[in-house]
C-alpha cells in the first residue's frame, strides 16, 4: 500500500516553499527547519500527496549518491520530519502534479534535515502561556479593592 | 463568562464613560488600517502620542477606537490575571481575542476584541510607563488589530531612498538603527529603527513612529541625531538616547516599496561585504525578531513575511567601517532592483 503524507494538521506548524529551499517552523516548540536541494525536493514531493516511495526514487535518481544510501537517507528524513511534526501520514489523498528539479549545477547528493533552535531560548526566556478556556477566574484581589 | 466576554462588557463599559462621544481621539493610519486612541483622563499618557508617524488624520467612519486607560480602574479589573499569574508574560491570541499581558511598568495589558474590531490598552501603573513605550506606542494594539490586515508590523528598521527603502531585519543589538542613522544623515528617508509595518503584493513598508533609540556606545557616531535627542533614558540597565527624527528634518516620507531585506551579519570584519542569502535564512531571522517582541499570530505573521521574503532580493550585510560607502552600496542595492 503506497504511503503518503500531508502537511501537519497543527495550526501552530507552517510551512513555505521556495523552489529550491524549504522553510518550516513547529511554533510551540520554537524550531525552524531548513530543507534544501534534494531535502525541499522530498517535501515538495509528499506534500503534493504522492507516494513515498516513489517521490524518493525519482529525486534518488537525480543524485550522484548510491540509491541505497541515498534512500536510507531519504527515510531518515521522512522519520525525522515525521518525528518533529511537520507532517503525517494521510491515506487516499489525490496526488497534485509534481516533478523533481534537477540541481541547478552538477547532481544532488544526500538529503538534510536543517534544524534550528534559537527560538527555544528565546521562547525560555519569555515564556507564553495560554489562558484557560474559560478566562480568568474573575475575583476581584482585596488588594486592589478601592 | 469568557475572556472576550468579559473584554466586551469592559468595553462596553468603557463607552458608558463617553456617552457624548466627547472624549478627545486621535486618529492614526496604519497601512489600510485606521484607529482612533481615546485617551481616558490620565496626564501620564498624554507622553504616548507625540512619537505617531501619522498624528492628525481625519477620523473616518471605519476606524478602530482603542480605549487607552491609566491606573486602578475598577471596571477593568476582571481583565486582569490571577495574581499569581501577574509576573509573567501572558498571551492568548486567536480569532475572537488578542490579549496581551505584560509584567512591565508594573502590569500593562493590551486586549483586542477581533469580531468588533475594538480594543482598549491598559497601563495599570501609568506613572511607570517604560520608555520603549513612549518611543514605541501602542504597538502590541496595532499587531493585535494587524490580523485581518495584509499589513503586519515587524520588529525591523527601514529607510528608503526615492520611494525604494531597505528593510534591515534582526534582533536587538544586531545594528539596525546604525545602519538607518547612517542612511538617514545620507539623505535617505526615515521609516522607521526598530519597528515598521510590511506588507506583501506588492511588498512594501511603512512608517509606524517618528522615533529611534540608540544605544550608549552608537552616541559619538552620530553627534547631529543627538542633536535631535529628547533624553537619555535607561533600558533594562542599558542607556538609551530618545530620538525624534522630525526634529532633524520634515519626515514626509511614510511609504516605500521594498527593494532589498538585509540581514546584519555577526562578524569582526570592519570592511563593507553584501552577499546574497537564502530567503529562509531571511525569513527565519524575520520570524526570530518578531518573537522577541511581537509575539501572537505566527502562523499568520509566518505566511505574510513569507510572501514578502519571496518577493524580494535578500542579503546579508557586513556594515563595515565607512558610512559613505555604506549608504552608496545600498544607494546602488535599490536603484539594481528599480532598473530589474
Amino acid at each position: 500500500m503506497a504511503v503518503q503524507y500531508r502537511l501537519s494538521s497543527s495550526k501552530n506548524v507552517s510551512a513555505r516553499s521556495f523552489g529550491d529551499e524549504v522553510i518550516a517552523a513547529n511554533f510551540t516548540r520554537g524550531v525552524y527547519y531548513s530543507l534544501l536541494g534534494p531535502a525541499a525536493q522530498i517535501w515538495e514531493g509528499l506534500i503534493a500527496g504522492l507516494p513515498r516511495d516513489r517521490v524518493i526514487a525519482e529525486v534518488a535518481a537525480l543524485s550522484e549518491e548510491d540509491a541505497g544510501a541515498f534512500g536510507a537517507a531519504a527515510m531518515s528524513l521522512v522519520e525525522a520530519l515525521i518525528e518533529e511534526n511537520l507532517i503525517e501520514p494521510a491515506d487516499g489523498i489525490q496526488p497534485s502534479a509534481w516533478t523533481p528539479v534537477p540541481a541547478a549545477a552538477g547532481a544532488y547528493g544526500f538529503p538534510m534535515l536543517e534544524r534550528f533552535t534559537d527560538m527555544e531560548d528565546l521562547l525560555l526566556l519569555d515564556p507564553v502561556h495560554d489562558v484557560e478556556e474559560m478566562g480568568w477566574p474573575h475575583t476581584n484581589p482585596p488588594a486592589q479593592a478601592g | 463568562m469568557s475572556l472576550p466576554d468579559v473584554l466586551r462588557a469592559a468595553l462596553a463599559e468603557a463607552d458608558r464613560h463617553d456617552p457624548k462621544k466627547a472624549m478627545p481621539r486621535s486618529t492614526f493610519r496604519f497601512g489600510d488600517l485606521s484607529v482612533a486612541m481615546r485617551l481616558h483622563p490620565s496626564p501620564a499618557l498624554q507622553r504616548l502620542l507625540p512619537m505617531m508617524r501619522s498624528g492628525g488624520v481625519k477620523a473616518p467612519p471605519s476606524s478602530v477606537v482603542i480605549d487607552v486607560v491609566g491606573g486602578d480602574v475598577s471596571w477593568l479589573r476582571k481583565l486582569l490575571p490571577p495574581p499569581d499569574r501577574r509576573g509573567r508574560t501572558l498571551l492568548r491570541a486567536n480569532e475572537d481575542i488578542y490579549y496581551l499581558w505584560l509584567n512591565e511598568a508594573d502590569g500593562y495589558l493590551t486586549a483586542i476584541d477581533r469580531g468588533a474590531a475594538r480594543g482598549l490598552v491598559w497601563f495599570t501603573h501609568p506613572d511607570k510607563i517604560a520608555s520603549w513605550h513612549v518611543a514605541r506606542p501602542f504597538l502590541h494594539a496595532i499587531k493585535g488589530l494587524s490580523l485581518p490586515s495584509p499589513w503586519t508590523p515587524i520588529h525591523a528598521a527601514s529607510v528608503a531612498l526615492n520611494g525604494r527603502g531597505v528593510l534591515i531585519a534582526g534582533l536587538s543589538g544586531a545594528g539596525k538603527s546604525s545602519i538607518a542613522m547612517t542612511c538617514a544623515l545620507r539623505g535617505w528617508d526615515y521609516l522607521g529603527d526598530d519597528a515598521v509595518l510590511v506588507r506583501a503584493g506588492p511588498a512594501r513598508v511603512a512608517a509606524l513612529y517618528n522615533s529611534a533609540r540608540l544605544r550608549e556606545d552608537t552616541f559619538s557616531r552620530f553627534p547631529e541625531v543627538m542633536a535631535a535627542c529628547l533624553r537619555v533614558s535607561d533600558d533594562a540597565g542599558e542607556s538609551k538616547a530618545e530620538i525624534d527624527m522630525a526634529l532633524m528634518r520634515p519626515l514626509t516620507v511614510g511609504e516605500a516599496e521594498i527593494s532589498a531585506i538585509l540581514v546584519p551579519q555577526p562578524t569582526d570584519w570592519t570592511e563593507l561585504h553584501l552577499r546574497p542569502i537564502s530567503r529562509s535564512e531571511t525569513l527565519r531571522k524575520l520570524m526570530e525578531a518578531a518573537q522577541q517582541s511581537l509575539i501572537g499570530d505566527e502562523p499568520s505573521t509566518f505566511a505574510k513575511l513569507a510572501a514578502v521574503v519571496e518577493r524580494v532580493p535578500c542579503y546579508g550585510l557586513v556594515a563595515g567601517g565607512d558610512p559613505e560607502q555604506l549608504s552608496c552600496a545600498l544607494s546602488r542595492l535599490v536603484e539594481k532592483r528599480s532598473a530589474a
